[in-house]
């Protein structure tokens, strides 16, 4: 490779952006192009093949971060026009060493094999372990990949970012943490940091002034004028720049920390002392109101994040296992369980993942039992499954208002003895429902005990039939009073021989049977005093006298009056 | 199997238990698993004609068959020739009170007045026309005239003076104004007053709520009311016994309401008037009186609200020492109704079985196996153990032989499933009532 093309492709448009990123004019670029090639020129065969080799590897971060490298080491020199051939000789010779000393560390190694006498071969084979480990080109540019210390590059094309975004992002190194290790928290955090650093754009634009200008004016503030013409104070400089960006940052994440719940907190406030409140005066309050507007537009953690940030936060699920469950009813009770099941199920790696559905179950007790008996279920299952077997039993009031008898308890306990055999889970769940099935009763008829009771029973029958149809005459006690109206002598019907009705009684039930079986209440009155008789007495003794053969009363009392069963008084009259 | 059931009884039996009541006739044939039970209250008829008076506590849990026994009882005694009065308690009628109630229990009970020709109820202007008749064949007897001018005004004079007379030989307490109003029944009659009838007739039945009225009416300075009205009972007994009754048989159902009574003291005082009319009853001071009271077991037993809360009851409801659920005493006056057994149950339905086809000249395929299942469908059913009562089951039963009988084709397994037990017991929440 000569001198031009490897300046040309190291010194393009990107030392052009990286100069108006710094605030610099990119001045006297040829003559830059120029020095630089010469120097390369200059260098031995070996370094030049080193230096085309970072220009043509196919890992582009790497000829980015050594790029970087060359930018920060020739920028000083270059602004301070103490650039020469020779100075740039020296620089590119540096990083040919860095670059040379790099590849050796991560270049393949030979284990030499000792060569022991006293080690005797015992396996016959005649051979020797290869030892050497291989290294494949592939490998090694995946090893520089993940060597992404800077968040614009780790993920810049994976977001489609701008690059502008990217050297937001880039303006500091990835401040590694547990949850920003969580890639959807990560990438979060990236978005609400751009979308704050565009708002805040916005507002030094207003101002008349851009954020470049205002960071500037803040890092001259932190870093003495006087002091940034010497390579110290502009490496300061660059510090301090960069630790206003990644303040942001970190505000962002703490933001998104709070948002998904994640337990542990971080410090956000800016690392130079002393220079905190005016940190917070000039970025951070207009940030945080930034930040807390656009907290409701940051969308939820996906799936995969859930998972993550169950697993770090052993406690996350309470709070959203108390919400759902706060609408527990006895009505939706199916919708709740399928939304506890959801919940556990981003709890799958949660070290208290048995929790919920311990909790699921004694929540559901008291709405649904079946329900509050599967999730105790999958509760032991989930149990079995973790680290530490704590097999938790269900309270004693929990458990009176589970199963209302022994039987059921029972019942349950089995389940419970089967599953923690088999471990066998859908098997439990489906025999769940038997707990709670009625155990069909059968009946026993004993059939010694069947005929005694058909014996007692028939003579019990026989007996009261005796009593209730005894045909025992009755003692009539009619007064036999003179009769004034005289008997009707050819009284077209006669009563059975058996009745002993007298002449009063046998006119009022031919009285009764000449209006058709219905007398008023006045008539038989009237009927009565006539033969000097009281009413209710006279009705009833004809009621008496034919009870008897009836069993049952011939003449009863209806509203306002007296009715004579028709089919009765045929039956005992007999037509001559 | 059948004995000999006649066609209106078996439809009577058929229509009352497919409505879930107990039938008016033929009951007898339903009388299954009470053997003993009959049997006690036979014998007590028997004492009670012959002079005694007794009082019966029938207790048992809701559905046991506590009404269909008092029913059984009335159907045998009105057989037998008793008097028999029915009357509820419920919170406005007791057996004591200053303000009415207990009066109100006496009217409800005089309303009630049965004998055979007269099975459901008002038969007391016929007992007493009776009655009357009677007196005025012995006034005619005594003086010597004939009975065609016995009933003539003039001589209405004797017959009141024999009224009093036979009154007053008759009864303790209150018989004078008892044969008052008598009398002014008499009085009405021959006078042809309906209106001195009646309310000679509302003066014996207790209907009367100012003595000023009475007099007015009547000229009886008393009246029937809370304090007497049990003397007034006893003199009816003695009435109806005179007329040739067996003897007054009082049915009184429900006693849980008395049970329920809020005050401890008025509760108590009722308890007390129980046991005065046992002592009455038991030591020979009335005849021919058969009261029974049905009660469930709480009634009895519980010892803060129950009978069992009143010493002096309780030393003598005990029940029998040596008694166990299978060796009885029926003799005791607490009468104590096990439920039916599943084999007693069973026989009970084959007997209804015969019974259904003999009243629709059919014969249903219902076997002993069907039916033993259909009763472990209904004892499996939700709440068969608080709830079912033989009513239930019967009912049921019945419903199902005559969807069988209209629909022939349909598969009997079919129905046995559908049926549903509910709870029918209106006290179910004792336990919540406070003691005031």
């Amino acid at each position: 490779m000569e001198g031009s093309m490897f300046t040309t492709q190291m010194f393009g448009k990107e030392w052009t952006t990286y100069c108006l990123d710094l605030g610099l004019q990119a001045r006297g670029n040829d003559w830059l192009l120029k020095t630089m090639s010469q120097a390369f020129d200059a260098l031995s065969v070996q370094q030049r093949e080193i230096l085309a080799g970072v220009c043509a590897t196919t890992a582009l971060p790497v000829t980015q971060r050594w790029r970087n490298w060359l930018y920060e080491n020739t920028l000083e020199p270059f602004v301070s026009d103490r650039l020469s051939v020779y100075t740039a000789n020296e620089i590119l010779c540096n990083l040919a060493r860095l670059r040379e000393e790099e590849i050796q560390a991560i270049s393949p190694v030979s284990i030499p094999v000792m060569a022991d006498d006293s080690i005797i071969d015992i396996s016959q084979e005649g051979g020797r372990i290869n030892y050497e480990i291989t290294v494949t080109e592939t490998e090694l540019a995946l090893y520089e990949e993940e060597y992404n210390w800077r968040l614009g590059n780790k993920y810049g094309a994976k977001l489609g970012l701008s690059d502008q975004q990217i050297a937001l992002l880039n303006k500091f190194y990835d401040p590694e943490n547990s949850f920003l290790s969580v890639e959807g928290c990560c990438i979060s955090t990236i978005k609400l940091y751009l979308s704050c650093l565009v708002s805040l754009e916005k507002q030094f634009e207003k101002r008349g002034s851009n954020m470049e200008q205002e960071v500037q004016a803040f890092v001259r503030k932190c870093v003495p004028a006087s002091r940034g013409h010497t390579q110290e104070g502009r490496y300061q400089q660059q510090q301090v720049a960069s630790a206003v960006y990644l303040t942001l940052f970190k505000k962002a994440e703490s933001v998104i920390r709070n948002l998904y719940q994640h337990k542990r907190k971080i410090n956000s406030n800016f690392s130079y002392s002393g220079f905190e409140q005016l940190f917070e005066d000039t970025f951070g309050k207009a940030a945080m109101d930034i930040m807390m507007l656009r907290k409701e537009r940051i969308a939820a953690p996906d799936r995969e994040t859930e998972l993550r940030l169950n697993e770090m936060n052993p406690t996350r699920w309470k709070p959203a296992f108390d919400t759902i469950v706060a609408a527990l009813t006895q009505e939706n009770s199916g919708d709740i369980s399928a939304q506890i099941d959801e919940l556990a199920e981003l709890n799958v790696n949660n070290p208290a993942y048995e929790q919920v559905f311990y909790e699921a179950s004694r929540a559901f007790a008291k709405y649904d039992k079946l329900t509050a008996v599967r999730f105790y279920l999958k509760y032991i299952y989930a149990d079995l499954h973790s680290e530490k077997i704590d097999s938790k039993q269900l309270q004693k009031t929990i458990q009176k208002s589970l199963f209302s008898t022994a039987a059921e308890l029972q019942r349950f306990q089995q389940v419970i003895d089967e599953l923690v055999g088999s471990k066998n889970l859908e098997k439990a769940l489906e025999s769940a429902p038997g707990i709670y099935e009625k155990q069909r009763k059968k009946i026993i008829i004993d059939e010694e005990l069947l005929e005694t009771v058909r014996i007692n029973s028939s003579e019990t029958i026989a007996k009261l039939n005796e009593i209730l149809q005894e045909d025992e005459p009755e003692e009539e006690m009619i007064i036999q009073l003179p009769v004034q109206v005289n008997t009707v002598p050819d009284m077209p019907v006669t009563f059975s021989a058996d009745l002993q009705l007298n002449d009063d009684q046998l006119q009022l039930m031919k009285l009764f049977s000449e209006n058709n079986c219905t007398l008023p209440a006045d008539t038989v009155t009237h009927f009565a005093r006539e033969r000097q008789l009281f009413k209710n007495r006279l009705i009833e003794s004809i009621n008496d006298a034919c009870y008897e053969q009836l069993d049952d009363v011939l003449i009863e009392e209806i509203n306002d009056g007296y009715e004579m069963n028709a089919f009765y008084y045929q039956k005992i009259v007999n037509l001559c | 199997m059948l004995n000999d059931i006649k066609p209106k009884e078996a439809v009577a039996v058929i229509n009352s238990l497919s409505s879930g009541v107990v039938p008016k006739i033929g009951v007898q044939h339903i009388a299954v698993g009470r053997s003993a039970e009959v049997d006690a209250f036979l014998k007590a008829l028997e004492d009670v004609k012959n002079g005694h008076s007794l009082v019966k506590f029938w207790i048992g849990d809701f559905g046991s068959g506590k009404s269909f026994m008092l029913h059984l009882l009335n159907t045998v005694a009105l057989k037998q020739k008793f008097v028999v009065a029915n009357a509820d308690f419920t919170p406005e009628k007791r057996l004591y009170a200053s303000d009415g109630k207990a009066l109100a229990l006496y009217t409800a009970i005089m309303d009630n007045v049965a004998i055979q020709t007269k099975p459901e109820g008002g038969a007391l202007a016929a007992l007493l026309e009776k009655w009357i008749e009677q007196t005025i064949q012995k006034t005619a007897e005594e003086h010597n005239i004939p009975l065609s001018n016995i009933h003539q005004a003039d001589n209405l004079p004797l017959v009141r003076k024999k009224i009093m007379q036979t009154i007053n030989a008759l009864t303790d307490v209150g018989g004078f104004d008892f044969g008052l109003a008598l009398s002014k029944y008499y009085e009405g009659y021959i006078l042809d007053d309906e209106q001195l009838r009646k309310n000679a007739l509302r003066w014996l039945k207790g209907e009367y709520r100012s003595k000023l009225e009475s007099r007015q009416d009547l000229g009886v300075r008393e009246i029937i009311n809370d304090a007497n009205y049990y003397d007034m009972l006893k003199n009816f007994c003695k009435l109806f016994v005179s007329i040739g009754y067996s003897g007054f048989m009082i049915n009184l159902d429900e006693a849980i309401n008395l049970y329920k009574i809020s005050t401890g003291v008025m509760r108590e005082k009722n308890y007390e008037k129980i046991l005065s009319i046992y002592n009455d009853c038991f030591q020979g001071k009335v005849s021919n009186l058969l009261i029974n009271i049905a009660g469930t077991r709480e009634f009895l037993e519980n010892e803060r609200r129950g009978l069992f809360s009143y010493q002096a009851l309780k030393t003598r409801l005990e029940s029998n020492q040596f008694e166990t659920a299978g060796v009885r005493d029926f003799s005791q006056p607490v009468l104590k109704l096990m439920p039916l057994s599943h084999t007693e149950i069973f026989v009970l339905l084959q007997n209804l079985k015969q019974i259904f086809d003999f009243n629709y000249k059919t014969n249903i395929d219902v076997t002993a196996l069907d039916i033993q299942l259909f009763m472990e469908d209904m004892f499996n059913k939700p709440g068969a153990k608080e709830f079912l009562t033989p009513r239930e089951v019967i009912r049921g039963f019945l419903n199902m032989l005559s969807i069988m009988r209209q629909n022939p084709g349909l598969d009997k397994r079919r129905f046995i499933g559908d049926l549903e037990v509910k709870n029918e017991d209106p006290d179910v929440s004792l336990v919540d009532i406070d003691e005031l």
